[in-house]
């Protein structure tokens, strides 16, 4: 069997099929203006790669846009996605963490693999993707340089405004102190991790954590994390792919419940 | 070491105090809130310890609490699920505003090792109907000091507290005093300092302190800062790098009307030989703070005050999402604006989150005032 | 407003309608009140209404005068116009938006209509900090004279104290010799009746009580919310009571003949806190889903969730400090939370919807120790998440319904498994 899942994003858009039980190809496409045109151009690309176009027997489409692909067959909701992609991932996770460009959502998992709580962020932009962004510009630095480069910090520097435009304004008089840029660095991934700790901490996870989102590529905020954390975080290959991969299975249930 | 750097190492470092009395076998109650008599804590043998904001990061709170809710409280309760309060036995606070009663239900559900204590004292005070109730409610608050320290309260040690608490205050009016004088001869920095690091230290320590103080900032030829005559006001102010941006901005802080300052001595107890009538007379007669009623007296206070220390202008300060002076500050800043006293309110969290759009604020508050 | 159903399978309560349209009307009926030569009393939730009834007074609720506000559509603009004067955006919308509607200019059609001035304002500490503080700001722009009730705080272990009922008997007799020497005429008798209609609805309020838990759910959403209890509190304890008799015939033949609100109800939310205003349609959103909210909080808001017995005739004024010191919404939360759990068993409810305004310090400081209490207790989950009831401008539709769609899934999910 072959199904696809489509995860539109408020900034990318993610596509994994998964023919059973493994993922032959993943696709990533900016989200861009259309929702439902970013939708179809991730479908038709991981489909390219994955050499299977004729065979796929269901699409399910997650993420804010998910409404709007019309290229799918169902549509399912980003919790419920991540948690079955967990669990694929690593049947014993407790959890997951997924830092997004403009969301943060905690789930916790049931031993049998559905949600038993979650919470999502509320309207603040601190503890997600656009923070890291906001930060990297006033820093002048690229995002994906940011979390090697805060590794190299030896000095502690505290950030302690949780509010995106204070923050900007503490690093900007961090950096007329002429503070290391990369000790600013630092400071900032401990703050995001703060954040997502105060988040993650409303549901008592047990267990191990998977960490997905496209800030789970900042090694500097997972590395914070896990020094602020009793449980062991497990950062997938492709952590991104998460709701994605979740919507393939989803959609793979859907064909098996209809037979 | 001259006193009030003595004075500034015990704000900067209570832990040494703490860890001495935790040697000798001592009780420590953490406390907040001008209404909590101090002196009922201290005459039941236990020390009484004011609870502080710190500029870390809350994280631990915000489990709990949503960000909408009073920074102070936050910030209080993350100490506390940080263990940072364990040394103290429990926490007294007062009935004072929504925020500090749901402070005082999650330190009950979630600090283990630690109870909470409220005192319902009423809300409407300066007048008598309310006597009785709140009479009966400090005996109920003297039973519970009675049951966790195992001490009996008697009117003896209560006396003694409350003679101990009225030199106290009185010395800080003493000092405070010399604020008036143009240029005042300590910075409002300092004063705030002082007043924070007495209500950590013990009284007889404080006061040995506090007299020294005195005879050394009649000493100075110079002191407080030159520049237009501020008054603060305000909730629980209890960081003194706020006071210090202002000055720095060249504003000269002399007075004060703030949780941690001046509202705390303002007014003494007056011993007729009924300790516990005393301290409810103290509680009832003096102005209120914004979460009591009426608030009326509120107005004329702050009034006096600005005309007895001379001022240029007012500078409300208000604690992120303290309702009770946040509801207030709009009348009042209209009512001194419109008895030429120019005034500003400004926001901040314990994170001094803002700090540089505050000081923009500030100076330009200053440049007007000339 | 237009009560618009997005769901046609829906059956609404006829009561829900006339209690509507009630409050729709009461300002009317004030200023008619007010043109006889009667002083118009500007007062709040816990405020005992039936004293204030019990003298005939016009009583503009100043709650009540916010939901209209924010129900029509104006709570971004009169927030806005008290933001414009100083006033946090941090304090509670409810009284931002009546504020606003004070400071609105001559020409603002609404206030002019709906705005009946104050001659006087009747305050207390409870429910909240912001009611508490927030009429002084009445007072200076009326320049009226102000009674404060000083409620003592529900923080004793066992059974509320003699001295706590004497005090605020002592302050009822003072609020009456106010009334008077303001032109109004104290009758005991009159206060009697309104103790015991106030009992005789408690008493039909427990009747509809046991109706509403029944499955599937005769009353749900904004059914829940629109109780004639609103109507006894806020406008007039005998119409309220005739009403709430009509809701509870209404109630009693649905479930007698098995009729639940929607057809093949899936799941039972109880919802923590009070609907945005602006947006009603919103508690219908989980009807989409076969899911209805069983359970509102109106009988704490208005301090009505204690026994009948509680209210004597024939101690009238000791009867309305009882009811103040038991209600819910006198904290501590411990109270709150047994109400909460006993809800959640009674009602079969499946998940509570914990909707956290922002401005407010009651909701956001309690949600947490009822999400683990409900969960703790029954294993019954809770979603938190932000919603303003009353300010419009703080409304994010696709985050409310990304917290909620989520959890309806959870709870269906569950519910399949067993």
């Amino acid at each position: 069997m072959v199904t696809v899942g489509i995860d539109i994003g408020s900034l990318n858009t993610k596509a994994v099929v998964l023919q059973d039980n493994k993922i032959i190809s993943w696709s990533l496409v900016p989200t861009g203006e259309s929702t439902s045109e970013a939708a179809q151009a991730a479908l038709d690309d991981v489909l390219k790669k994955s050499e299977l176009s004729n065979k796929v027997n269901h699409v399910a489409a997650t993420g804010a846009g998910k409404k709007e692909a019309t290229c799918a067959n169902s549509q399912a909701t980003e919790i419920i996605c991540e948690a079955k992609g967990a669990r694929f991932l690593n049947p014993e996770v407790g959890g997951l963490i997924d830092i997004g460009a403009e969301s943060c959502r905690v789930v916790k998992c049931d031993p049998d693999g559905s949600v038993a709580d979650f919470a999502l962020n509320d309207k603040c932009a601190s503890g997600t993707g656009i923070f890291l962004d906001a930060m990297a510009k006033a820093l002048e630095v690229d995002v994906k340089d940011m979390g090697p480069l805060s590794l190299q910090s030896t000095v502690d520097v505290n950030i302690t405004s949780t509010c995106v435009v204070f923050a900007e304004s503490e690093v900007v008089s961090q950096i007329h102190r002429r503070v290391n840029k990369v000790d600013i660095l630092k400071g900032i991934h401990k703050s995001i991790a703060a954040r997502v700790l105060g988040q993650t901490n409303r549901l008592q996870l047990d267990g191990d954590i998977l960490l997905a989102g496209g800030v789970a590529q900042n090694i500097g905020v997972v590395t914070c994390l896990q020094e602020m954390m009793k449980s062991k975080l497990i950062v997938p290959d492709n952590p991104q792919l998460l709701g994605a991969l979740g919507a393939a299975i989803i959609a793979k249930e859907k064909v098996e419940q209809a037979c | 070491m001259t006193a009030i750097d003595t004075m500034r190492e015990v704000l900067n470092h209570p832990d040494q105090l703490i860890e001495k009395w935790k040697v000798d076998g001592k009780k420590i109650v953490a406390h907040r809130c001008t209404y909590v008599p101090e002196e009922m804590i201290l005459a039941a043998g236990m020390i009484p310890y004011p609870t502080f904001g710190t500029p870390e990061a809350i994280t631990k709170a915000d489990s709990y609490f949503q960000s909408c809710v009073c920074e102070y409280i936050r910030n209080i309760f993350d100490q506390a699920l940080d263990n940072k309060y364990s040394f103290a036995d429990a926490l007294v606070v007062a009935n004072t505003c929504d925020t500090v009663r749901k402070l005082h239900d999650h330190w009950n559900t979630y600090i283990e090792g630690s109870q909470c204590y409220i005192i319902n004292n009423p809300q409407m005070l300066q007048n008598s109907n309310n006597r009785d109730f709140y009479l009966q409610e400090l005996q109920r608050f003297k039973k519970w000091l009675e049951d966790i320290s195992g001490n009996e309260v008697t009117n003896e040690a209560l006396q003694k507290a409350i003679h101990l608490y009225n030199e106290n205050r009185s010395l800080l009016r003493e000092l405070y005093s010399l604020r008036k004088s143009d240029p005042p001869l300590i910075s409002g920095t300092e004063a705030l300092e002082i007043s924070m690091a007495s209500t950590l230290m013990t009284k007889e320590e404080a006061n040995k302190l506090l007299r020294q103080l005195i005879d050394e900032v009649k000493a100075r030829n110079d002191g407080g800062v030159e520049g237009p005559r501020i008054l603060l006001t305000g909730g629980i102010i209890d960081n003194p790098d706020l006071v210090r941006m202002v000055e720095e901005c060249g504003a000269a802080v002399v007075a004060d009307d703030l949780c941690t300052s001046a509202r705390t001595f303002w007014y003494d107890v007056k011993d007729n030989g009924n300790p516990l009538e005393a301290i409810y007379n103290y509680n009832n007669d003096r102005v209120v703070c914004a979460c009591m009623h009426p608030f009326e007296a509120r107005y004329d206070y702050l009034y006096d005050m600005a005309k007895e220390y001379q001022v240029d202008g007012v500078i409300y300060f208000n604690m992120m999402h303290c309702h009770p002076f946040l509801f207030e500050c709009p009348l009042y800043k209209d009512k001194l604006q419109a008895a030429d006293i120019p005034t500003i309110t400004l926001e901040t969290g314990h994170d001094l989150s803002g700090i540089g759009q505050l000081r923009t604020r500030v100076q330009a508050f200053v440049e007007m005032l000339g | 407003m237009v009560m618009t159903t997005t769901a046609p399978a829906r059956r609404g309560l006829q009561t829900s309608q006339e209690v509507f349209n009630t409050l729709l009307t009461f300002s009317a009926d004030i200023q008619k009140a007010k043109d006889e030569g009667k002083p118009v009393i500007w007062s709040s939730i816990l405020i005992p209404p039936e004293l204030l009834h019990a003298v005939g007074a016009p009583v503009v609720s100043v709650e009540v005068l916010s939901a209209l506000i924010s129900i029509s559509q104006l709570s971004g603009t009169y927030c806005q116009i008290t933001e414009e004067q100083g006033f946090s955006r941090d304090v509670c919308a409810f009284q931002r938006c009546y504020m606003g509607c004070i400071l609105a200019d001559q020409n603002d059609s609404f206030s002019q209509g709906v705005l009946v001035p104050p001659d006087m304002v009747v305050a207390s500490n409870f429910c909240c900090m912001s009611s508490s503080k927030s009429f002084l700001f009445t007072v200076d722009r009326y320049k009226c004279p102000y009674f404060f009730l000083d409620t003592p705080l529900r923080a004793w272990q066992d059974s509320i104290p003699r001295e706590a009922i004497d005090y605020y008997v002592i302050q009822l007799k003072n609020l009456i010799h106010f009334l008077e020497e303001h032109g109004y005429k104290y009758e005991e008798d009159r206060l009697r009746h309104e103790i015991d209609v106030a009992r005789r609805t408690l008493v039909v309020r427990e009747e509809i009580e046991r109706y509403a838990t029944a499955t599937p759910a005769p009353i749900a959403g904004i059914d829940g919310f629109l109780s004639p209890l609103l109507v006894s509190q806020l406008v007039n304890s005998d119409t309220g009571l005739a009403l709430l008799e009509q809701q509870r015939d209404e109630l009693k033949e649905r479930v007698e003949n098995g009729i639940g609100v929607i057809d093949n109800e899936q799941f039972r939310l109880f919802w923590f806190g009070l609907p945005a205003l602006y947006n009603m349609e919103l508690l219908q959103y989980p009807e989409q889903y076969g899911g209805v909210i069983v359970r509102s909080v109106v009988e704490w808001l208005v301090g009505m969730a204690i026994p009948p017995e509680k209210m004597d005739p024939d101690k009238p004024l000791e009867s309305l400090a009882v009811k103040a010191l038991s209600s819910a919404l006198n904290p501590p939360t411990t109270s709150i939370l047994d109400f909460a759990v006993d809800v959640v068993r009674d009602y079969k409810v499946d998940g509570v919807v914990g909707a956290v305004k922002r401005s407010c310090g009651l909701i956001p400081g309690a949600v947490r120790l009822v999400k683990d209490a409900v969960f703790e207790k029954l294993g019954v989950p809770t979603v938190v998440f932000d919603l303003d009831y009353a300010d419009q401008r703080d409304f994010d539709e696709a985050a409310v319904k990304a917290n909620l769609e989520p959890f309806f899934e959870t709870i269906m999910e569950s519910k399949r498994r067993g």
